[in-house]
């Protein structure tokens, strides 16, 4: 049980605003545009020394997922792919298969570029936003990027091609300068710009193929967002808070496949009580039932 | 218990990555390009030597003429590269340089007939390959040097490069959206299974067997020893049959 003075002890060191994510966010970003910037300067035979030329389909982890079936029954790559992308495909799952989705909420560059309009669309919505779909139509739209999913590995696995990117707002995002990006691309990129502003994550929630396969890896992660019964004050905060606006202060134990474990959630401003949503693994002290929380159940 | 904080996980998410990078770069697995070395001729008076034929729109005239010991300066004469960085110039945009060419086209497959033609190497075109005219004189000089008869130059076709680029662009693409289902050196085995062609019509037309279905046709029949001229335009009538 805890008192108010050592929770607002806690509170103080508790992290605000994610400030280490963010410039993580920030360093992976700028990596990547720099990357494909320097790859167009390659073709040019004006890259930039020391920093990689590498094509964007060198470094995308979802290029290795769409391209197991290609290698198991070809012995090969599929077109575009190579073993960069199988490797941090690699790298990715066992970071998945320890923190859940991190890649989502923390190195993905669309993801961030997401974010960032969010916050744009806060500004100019206020509380109203990330509200504005109706919770039985959000309920079904979270599956089509199953569905799309499903599309993109049937699809590459019967043709060898790259399927996805024809459409993919992050090629398009990357690449409008190269002339390489398919109107298709362009039309999706920009769908997801104007949600963005009115939907957090847009694409993360309803579209994103590599969200979708990572997503089912919340089921049985190693280190889970958890919320302490014990402690929680029932304040709602965690709900309206979570960017994939999953119902948090209901749950035990967040299985919830749309999670990115950004840790919003275990910020102050998602919960004012430190230490009662937290990334951990093993569970929270069940207090005796002699000694109730100071009213604060969860 | 054991939780973890943002500023932990933000280390562990960082180093995770650097060390996988890092690990598979000491062990020379990390590749992000395709490998640059084209396939050798199995037999014959070339065997053992690198075939023009697997020649890579991404290779630059610079690899290009280091692996078939051909002058950078020759290619791009060539083909109209000007440019002081030729060396890093990558064929697959010749196509775009030449566009609208009617009936023909001026991009990789003509950089690997040159190729072959300057070291004198057997190799089979497709039909609508051909070289800019700037090509003839270099090729010509080169035959002369190696004692091969000039007249063998006249089974090649020669473009005015310079008056028959820049056809009108919409006209050019519209031509092209009508051979949508055209069967071209970079057509893969699972495009010619998804368009609808039967994977036994395919093998009865190439020996008994297919490749799989991330090749390209004409790498698959370099590898088996098939000159893919002799086999396109069987593939491509089984393709047109399906409409």
């Amino acid at each position: 049980m805890m008192t108010d003075s050592s929770n607002s002890k806690k509170t103080r060191r508790h992290s605000r605003k994610l400030v280490v994510r963010r410039w993580v966010q920030i360093g992976f970003f700028v990596l990547i545009a720099l990357i494909s910037v320097n790859h167009t300067l390659d073709e040019t035979g004006q890259a930039i020394p020391v920093l990689s030329s590498a094509s964007l389909h060198a470094l995308c982890p979802f290029g290795g997922v769409v391209s197991i079936y290609t290698y198991i029954t070809d012995a090969a790559f599929v077109k575009k792919i190579h073993e960069s992308a199988f490797i941090l495909m690699g790298i990715v799952f066992v970071l998945t298969v320890l923190f859940g989705p991190v890649f989502c909420g923390w190195v993905c560059p669309f993801g961030t570029f997401q974010e960032w309009l969010g916050r744009i669309g806060r500004k100019l919505w206020k509380k109203r936003y990330n509200k504005f779909v109706l919770p039985g139509l959000d309920r079904v739209l979270r599956y089509l990027r199953y569905a799309v999913l499903a599309w993109v590995i049937i699809m590459t696995a019967r043709t060898a091609q790259l399927v996805f990117l024809e459409v993919d707002p992050y090629f398009a995002l990357f690449n409008f300068w190269t002339g390489e990006v398919a109107l298709s691309g362009f039309i999706v990129l920009g769908v997801v710009i104007v949600l963005s502003l009115f939907v957090e994550r847009p694409f993360c929630k309803y579209a994103c193929p590599y969200g979708a396969a990572l997503g089912l890896f919340n089921l049985f992660r190693v280190f889970s967002i958890r919320r302490n019964r014990n402690t929680c004050i029932n304040c709602k905060l965690c709900d309206r808070n979570c960017p994939m606006n999953i119902p948090l202060s209901t749950a035990g134990t967040v299985r919830d496949p749309q999670c990115i474990s950004c840790l919003q959630c275990t910020s102050e401003s998602a919960c004012p009580v430190k230490g009662t949503m937290e990334l951990m693994v093993g569970q929270y002290t069940v207090l005796p039932a002699s000694s109730p929380p100071d009213g604060k159940g969860g | 218990m054991k939780e973890i904080g943002e500023r932990s996980l933000a280390i562990v998410i960082t180093a995770v990555f650097v060390a996988g990078i890092g690990l598979t770069m000491t062990f020379n697995l990390w590749t992000t390009e395709a490998s640059k070395t084209p396939a050798i001729y199995t037999e014959g008076e070339f065997a053992g030597e690198y075939n023009p034929a697997d020649i890579r729109g991404s290779y630059s005239l610079g690899e290009i003429g280091r692996l078939f010991d051909v002058p950078v300066e020759d290619l791009s004469a060539a083909f109209h590269i000007d440019d002081e960085n030729a060396a890093e110039f990558q064929p697959k945009y010749l196509e775009k340089i030449f566009e609208g060419i009617q009936g023909y086209e001026i991009g990789t497959d003509s950089v690997r007939l040159f190729v072959a033609a300057h070291t004198g190497r057997p190799f089979t075109p497709e039909e609508t390959t051909a070289l800019p005219r700037t090509a003839r004189p270099i090729l010509k000089e080169r035959f002369e040097e190696t004692g091969r008869p000039v007249e063998n130059l006249e089974s090649y076709t020669f473009l005015e490069t310079t008056e028959t680029a820049g056809k009108d662009p919409e006209e050019a693409a519209s031509e092209t959206s009508e051979k949508a289902y055209e069967v071209r050196g970079k057509t893969t085995f699972g495009e010619l299974l998804t368009w609808g062609v039967a994977e036994e019509d395919l093998a009865a037309l190439l020996g008994g067997k297919t490749g799989p279905r991330s090749s390209s046709v004409r790498d698959w029949c370099i590898e088996e020893g098939i000159e893919f001229s002799m086999v396109k335009n069987e593939i491509q009538r089984l393709v047109d049959q399906l409409d």
